[in-house]
């Protein structure tokens, strides 16, 4: 990094995320950062589709592993295999319909962090 | 079977069609309103379009089989589907809005610059579509052959023709419009005859054992761990390698509105999932008789009548054979505009005339595979299409949003090992004798492998020709991350 982007200085933390493509640009193979975009800008996005992937990966981990742990006891707790609920099983039930709100709760969560994620890129972009 | 009313549904299902499609055609006028709609819909017209695209002949007719034949096995198919939409929203939605193309094609096009990835990502598109149709040509030989016992290419020529004529008069402007329609029809078409069902069956006094119809070796507790991580894999990141998926997505006005379209998707495909398992639960109770591969797929159909006797059951099942036409026509039109597009562009130079053109095309050649194919269970079938577009497409999709290493010989590596792949295991599953149980199950379910082998494969091409990278990536990632202002 050898431009310091003409802004506040203090509210600047994004410093270590451009430092290791500049190093991999040092080879004379093509150009690691696009001349049509602005240093900073290219910074600010850097940070943004960071943010975005670490939100989606996080929420799609958590969700394999909320359905594998809810899998796990539709399957094993006893009581679900023996007990009925309008002459369904429990598991069975559960299995049916139970999944789909864990869905619908991972998607609410991401579109909203998704957005905030957005408005901190669009209140630095401005500061410029 | 009273045929007057099932025709009579049949038949406005097809008025409403065409009516809805006639409305559409009068305000579409440019090349970009018949592929896109103008980038205008509104994201709950949008959602109920894409929801009744999505719902198709396999969770219509085939989930309440499935379920019926293999037990609760089945429930994975519909939660696959709705969570191949998070998949899709978590790393796709807004992105590909952002990108500005129209269809897959166009956005590796505009990611790579590369006429080799351009060609592959098409052949791959419509060859996707074409085996998504075939099984919406089943499902309607299927239910003309049980509601009005004719002969079954007379209900998969029908569609066809129905398809081909909408889709060449109004693109996907009217399309739109007729498949937000064909949400609620679906949705009403299953709703009221399984509310129905239940009152009766709750009514009936019949005591039914549950341990005898929901027996726990068909039950959660029992279930094949590798078959079914494998199949979560293949669905999950199936549906966002659909084409006619991706397509509509292009039609949202912003990458935000393209989050909430996608939201609405999920809770009105899920409520329609669970309606559509009711039917199935309700199946295995009162339609045992009916568990075999042969007739599984028509229990919807026969259902009512069986357990509703006189013109009640009669109307029911007319309203039934309503939405399942509605999925036959939805499905397959959406298909239908999606290669439409894409070979209008890329065989025919593009332009209203060769789309037109490119429709009446694409309805010919899964019609022709319908004919030398025999239906299989339409939920399996439908779950092979998932599994090639997961295979083939989504891996590099999803390395070309988020990495900007990504080149164009690896794209093609990687979209040539994985669909190569899934032929194989294919080809050895239908004529060869394996007789090692883990290799096995391996060829059957073969997602688990082949999505970690593609992308390998992506990432290490891309790697070795890093030379190659595209020069205006940090500019191309600009607009497909950044909000729109």
């Amino acid at each position: 990094m050898t431009v310091d982007p003409p802004a506040e200085p203090s509210a600047l933390p994004r410093r270590r995320v451009t430092a290791p493509r500049r190093a991999s640009a040092d080879q004379p193979v093509g150009p690691a950062v696009d001349p049509g975009i602005p240093d900073a800008s290219a910074v600010y996005l850097g940070t943004l589709i960071r943010a975005q992937l670490r939100l989606a990966t996080t929420l799609a981990i958590g969700f394999v592993m909320a359905l594998a742990a809810a899998s796990v006891a539709i399957a094993t707790i006893p009581a679900l295999q023996s007990e009925s609920v309008f002459g369904v099983p429990w598991s069975w039930a559960l299995q049916a319909y139970g999944m789909y709100p864990l869905v619908v709760v991972f998607a609410l969560v991401y579109v909203r962090a998704s957005r905030r994620n957005e408005q901190r890129y669009r209140s630095l972009e401005s500061r410029r | 079977m009273n045929p007057v009313l099932s025709v009579g549904a049949i038949a406005f299902v097809v008025l409403a069609t065409v009516v809805i499609g006639f409305f559409g055609l009068r305000i579409s006028r440019t090349t970009d309103d018949f592929l896109v709609a103008s980038r205008t819909v509104r994201p709950w017209w949008n959602a109920s379009a894409i929801s009744g695209e999505y719902l198709s002949a396999a969770t219509f007719l085939g989930l309440a089989g499935l379920i019926l034949l293999s037990g609760s096995s089945a429930f994975w198919f519909p939660i696959g589907y709705s969570a191949g939409y998070l998949a899709l929203l978590l790393f796709v939605a807004a992105p590909l809005r952002r990108s500005g193309a129209r269809t897959i094609p166009d956005f590796f096009d505009a990611r790579l610059d590369s006429a080799g990835v351009r060609r592959l990502t098409s052949v791959l598109v419509v060859l996707i579509a074409w085996l998504y149709i075939v099984p919406q040509f089943h499902g309607a030989a299927l239910a003309i052959n049980v509601v009005l016992g004719l002969p079954p290419w007379v209900g998969a020529v029908g569609v066809a023709v129905l398809v081909a004529v909408i889709v060449a008069a109004g693109g996907m402007r009217s399309i739109t419009f007729v498949q937000a329609f064909h949400y609620w029809l679906k949705l009403t078409a299953l709703a009221v005859p399984v509310m129905f069902l239940l009152i009766v069956t709750s009514d009936s006094g019949i005591s039914i054992d549950p341990a005898l119809v929901f027996p726990v070796e068909a039950g959660p507790a029992n279930q094949n761990v590798y078959g079914t991580v494998s199949l979560l894999l293949a669905l999950l990141l199936g549906t966002m390698g659909l084409p006619h998926v991706l397509v509509r997505f292009y039609t949202s006005p912003t990458g935000g509105s393209a989050r909430s379209t996608t939201v609405i998707v999920i809770v009105m495909i899920s409520v329609f999932y669970m309606v559509s398992t009711t039917m199935g639960l309700i199946a295995r109770r009162f339609a045992g008789d009916l568990a075999s591969p042969a007739t599984a797929d028509s229990v919807v159909l026969l259902l009512p009548s069986r357990l509703i006797p006189g013109v009640g059951g009669q109307l029911l099942t007319a309203l039934i054979i309503a939405g399942a036409f509605a999925a036959f026509i939805a499905t397959a039109s959406g298909l239908v505009v999606s290669i439409a597009g894409v070979v209008s562009q890329e065989v025919l130079g593009g332009g209203v005339r060769a789309f037109r053109i490119s429709a009446l095309a694409s309805v010919v050649v899964p019609l022709l595979l319908t004919f030398v194919t025999v239906p299989n269970g339409l939920t399996s079938s439908v779950g092979l299409v998932f599994l090639v577009a997961a295979s083939s497409l989504s891996p590099v999709l999803l390395l070309g949003v988020w990495w900007r290493g990504l080149t164009a010989r690896g794209a093609i590596a990687g979209m040539l090992t994985g669909s190569g792949s899934v032929a194989l295991a294919l080809i050895v599953t239908a004529f060869g004798s394996v007789s090692d149980p883990v290799l096995e199950a391996a060829l059957a379910q073969p997602a688990a492998w082949i999505v970690p082998l593609a992308t390998l494969t992506t990432v290490l091409v891309s790697l070795g020709t890093r030379r190659h990278r595209s020069g205006h990536v940090d500019r191309f990632f600009l607009r497909l991350h950044a909000p729109e202002r």
